[in-house]
C-alpha cells in the first residue's frame, strides 16, 4: 500500500496519498458499515445467480415424487415441495429471476427515464409542461395497479412483468432528472457553454448529464428493492413470472396457498431471501446516497 | 395559500382525467377479442358470426373509440361505473358499493395507525438518541421497511396458526353489522400495513426531530429557561412535522399496492382482491373501473396530506 511519503512531492505542499480500490473500499466499510453489509448481500446474490449451476446440486425443476414434503434436513437443507423439487435449487435458482427483472427493469427505467427528464428540465416549453402532467398522471398510479392493468392486457410473462415495472418507475425517474436539469442549467458553466454556441445536445450529454448523475445513481439503487418486491408481488398472485421458472413470489404463493402448515418451510424460505435482498439493496443505497450525494441525507436516519 | 390551494385543486382533474385514458388505451390493446371471452374461452374460432357481431354491438365494441371512452367517463361520473361484469354480469355499480368501503376502510384504518404511532415514535427516538429507545425504534422500522408486506402477512398467519392454533374469520362483515368479527379480520392486515408504513415514517420523524433539535432557537429556548417538555412540543414538534408531512404521500402508492396483496392474503373482500380476481380473468369492465378507482384513493389520500401541509406550513406558495 502506498504511503504520503511514496508520492512525488510537488511544489513542497503535502499531496493526498493515491488511493487504491481496496483501500477505498476499506474506507467505506469503516465509514458504513451498514452499508458494507448491503454490498455483501448484493455481491452474495450475484453471486448465487451466476454460480447457480455450481451451488445448488439439484435441477430446480427435477420432480421426485417419493421425497414431496420433506421437511429440512442434511439431505435436503430448505426441504422439498408438493412436487418433490429440492427448494434449496429453488431458491438459489429464483435468485437469477429476481436479479434479472429488477437490473433490466431498473436499468432501462433509469436510462429512458434520465434521458427524458434531462431534455425536459433543460429544454423547458410546452413540451416540458406536457411532460409533467403525463408523469403526474403515472405516478398516480400505485406501482402495483399499473402493473395489474398491463399484465390484464398483455398477458403474464417476464417480459411483461419488466414493462410493467418499467412504467411505473420510469415517470419516477424523469421526475428527479428534471429537477436535477433544472438547477445544474443554472450554473455558471453552462452559460459560459452555451454563450460560445455549443449546441443544446452537447450541453446536455457533456455537461448537465455528468452533473446530473449522482441522484439519480441513488435513487436507482433504491428501486432495485421496489422492483424485487413488485416482481414477487406480480408472481405471487400468479400474475407474473410463468411456472415453471422458479421465482420467489410463486414459491411463496404456493407454499401459503395449501401447505402454509403442513410444511411452513415453503413459506419461510423463499420469503427469507426475498427480504434479505431487499434489505441488502436498502442499506447499500442509504449508504451510496450519504457517499454520493450528501444533500439527500437529512431523512436517512443517522 | 389560497392560490395554492385553487391551483392544487385544479390539477386533481388533469391529472385523473389522463390517468383514465391510459388506463382506456392499456385496456384497448388487449390482444386477442374481447368478444372470445365474453363467449367462454379466449381464442376460440368458430362461433357464429353474427352473434359475435351481436355482442360487439351489446358492448358498444363497434363505436369509435372516444364515443367508448366517452360513454365509459360519462358512466363513472353517473355512478354507473362502466356497465356490468363480463364474468357473472354483476352490474358493476354493485360490485363497487360492495367492495369500495372495504378497502377504503382498510387503507383508513393503517394510515390512522401510522400517523399516530409514527410521530410519538419518533420523537422518543430523536430525544433518547443512540440510547436503548433509540436503538429498538430503529431495529424496528430497519425491519418494517425490509420485510416486504407479502411475506409479513404470511408470517402472521403462520405463527398465529402455529402459537395459537387461530386463523381470522373467513367470512367479512361490516364494522355496524358485526363490530368484532370486523376487528378480528381486519386488524392483522392492518398491523402488517401500518408497520410498513410508519416504519417511513418514524424514520423522517427521527431524523427531523434531530435536526431541528439543534437549531440556535432550541438552545434559546433552554437558556431563558424553558423545561424540556414545552420546548419539544411547542418548539420542536410542529417545526419537526413539516419534512414529515411533505414526503408522507411519496409513500401512499405503497400502502395501496399493500392493500391489494393483504386483501388477496387475508380473503378479504374489496377492490383490490376484486381488480386481482378481474385480471386473472381478463373481465376488462371491471378492471378499468376498480383501476380508475384506486387512482382516486391515492389522489385523494395525497390531496389531504398536501391540504395538511398547508395548514402546517404558512408560508408554503405554490410554483410550477
Amino acid at each position: 500500500m502506498k504511503t504520503a511519503s511514496d508520492i512525488p512531492q510537488i511544489h513542497g505542499s503535502p499531496q493526498r496519498p493515491v488511493l487504491n480500490w481496496v483501500h477505498k473500499a476499506w474506507l467505506f466499510v469503516k465509514a458504513k458499515p451498514l452499508g458494507a453489509l448491503g454490498a455483501v448481500i448484493l455481491l452474495l446474490m450475484i453471486a448465487s445467480a451466476v454460480f447457480a449451476d455450481q451451488i445448488a446440486a439439484r435441477d430446480p425443476l427435477l420432480q421426485d415424487i417419493p421425497n414431496r414434503l420433506r421437511s429440512p434436513g442434511s439431505e435436503f437443507l430448505f426441504g422439498t415441495d408438493r412436487f418433490g423439487r429440492d427448494m434449496f435449487s429453488r431458491v438459489i435458482y429464483g435468485t437469477r429471476v429476481s436479479l434479472y427483472v429488477g437490473l433490466i427493469s431498473v436499468g432501462v427505467s433509469t436510462a429512458a427515464g434520465g434521458l427524458i427528464g434531462i431534455a425536459s428540465g433543460y429544454l423547458g416549453g410546452k413540451p416540458d409542461l406536457l411532460m409533467q402532467r403525463v408523469v403526474d398522471a403515472l405516478m398516480a398510479f400505485p406501482t402495483l395497479v399499473m402493473a395489474l392493468i398491463i399484465v390484464a392486457a398483455f398477458g403474464s410473462s417476464i417480459s411483461n412483468v419488466i414493462i410493467a415495472i418499467v412504467v411505473a418507475l420510469t415517470p419516477r425517474m424523469v421526475r428527479i432528472s428534471r429537477a436535477q436539469a433544472l438547477s445544474v442549467r443554472e450554473e455558471l458553466y453552462i452559460t459560459a457553454s452555451q454563450s460560445i454556441g455549443v449546441k443544446p445536445f452537447r450541453v446536455m450529454i457533456r455537461h448537465i448529464l455528468p452533473n446530473s448523475l449522482a441522484p439519480i445513481i441513488v435513487l436507482a439503487t433504491g428501486y432495485l428493492a421496489e422492483a424485487v418486491i413488485a416482481e414477487a408481488a406480480l408472481s405471487f398472485l400468479g400474475l407474473g413470472v410463468p411456472p415453471p421458472d422458479p421465482s420467489w413470489g410463486r414459491m411463496l404463493q404456493e407454499g401459503a396457498r395449501e401447505y402454509l402448515e403442513r410444511a411452513p418451510w415453503l413459506t419461510i424460505f423463499p420469503g427469507i431471501a426475498l427480504s434479505l435482498a431487499v434489505f441488502g439493496f436498502t442499506l447499500f443505497g442509504d449508504a451510496l446516497r450519504d457517499v454520493l450525494d450528501p444533500r439527500l441525507s437529512t431523512f436517512s436516519g443517522k | 395559500m389560497q392560490r395554492y390551494l385553487l391551483l392544487r385543486l385544479a390539477l386533481f382533474i388533469p391529472t385523473l382525467v389522463i390517468a383514465s385514458l391510459l388506463i382506456f388505451i392499456v385496456m384497448r390493446a388487449l390482444p386477442g377479442d374481447v368478444v372470445g371471452v365474453v363467449l367462454g374461452g379466449a381464442g376460440q374460432s368458430g362461433y357464429d358470426p353474427a352473434q359475435l357481431e351481436s355482442v360487439r354491438e351489446e358492448l358498444g365494441l363497434r363505436d369509435p373509440l372516444v364515443v367508448q371512452y366517452g360513454n365509459w367517463v360519462w358512466d363513472m361520473v353517473n355512478g354507473n361505473f362502466g356497465g356490468r361484469s363480463l364474468e357473472d354480469k354483476e352490474e358493476i355499480r354493485t360490485l363497487v358499493a360492495r367492495q369500495l368501503p372495504v378497502t377504503l376502510l382498510l387503507t383508513v384504518y393503517a394510515l390512522m395507525l401510522s400517523f399516530f404511532v409514527s410521530v410519538p415514535l419518533g420523537v422518543v427516538a430523536a430525544l433518547w438518541q443512540d440510547r436503548w429507545p433509540d436503538y429498538i425504534v430503529r431495529f424496528v422500522t430497519i425491519a418494517g421497511q425490509a420485510i416486504p408486506s407479502l411475506w409479513a402477512a404470511l408470517l402472521v398467519v403462520l405463527g398465529l396458526l402455529l402459537f395459537f392454533n387461530w386463523s381470522p374469520p373467513v367470512i367479512y362483515t361490516n364494522p355496524w353489522s358485526n363490530p368484532w368479527n370486523h376487528a378480528q379480520i381486519m386488524i392483522w392486515p392492518t398491523l402488517v400495513l401500518g408497520w410498513g408504513y410508519s416504519s417511513y415514517l418514524t424514520r423522517i420523524t427521527r431524523s427531523s426531530m434531530l435536526e431541528v433539535l439543534r437549531q440556535d432557537y432550541i438552545r434559546t429556548a433552554y437558556s431563558k429557561g424553558l423545561d424540556r417538555p414545552t420546548i419539544v412540543m411547542r418548539h420542536t414538534l410542529r417545526n419537526s412535522l413539516i419534512p414529515v408531512v411533505s414526503v408522507a404521500g411519496l409513500q401512499v402508492g405503497a400502502v395501496v399496492s399493500g392493500a391489494i396483496i393483504l386483501e388477496s392474503i387475508f380473503l378479504i373482500p374489496g377492490i383490490g382482491r376484486g381488480i386481482v380476481q378481474a385480471v386473472t380473468v381478463r373481465d376488462y369492465p371491471v378492471i378499468q373501473s376498480l383501476a380508475i378507482l384506486l387512482v382516486l384513493i391515492m389522489l385523494s389520500v395525497n390531496l389531504v396530506i398536501d391540504l395538511i401541509y398547508v395548514l402546517l406550513d404558512p408560508r408554503i406558495s405554490y410554483t410550477t
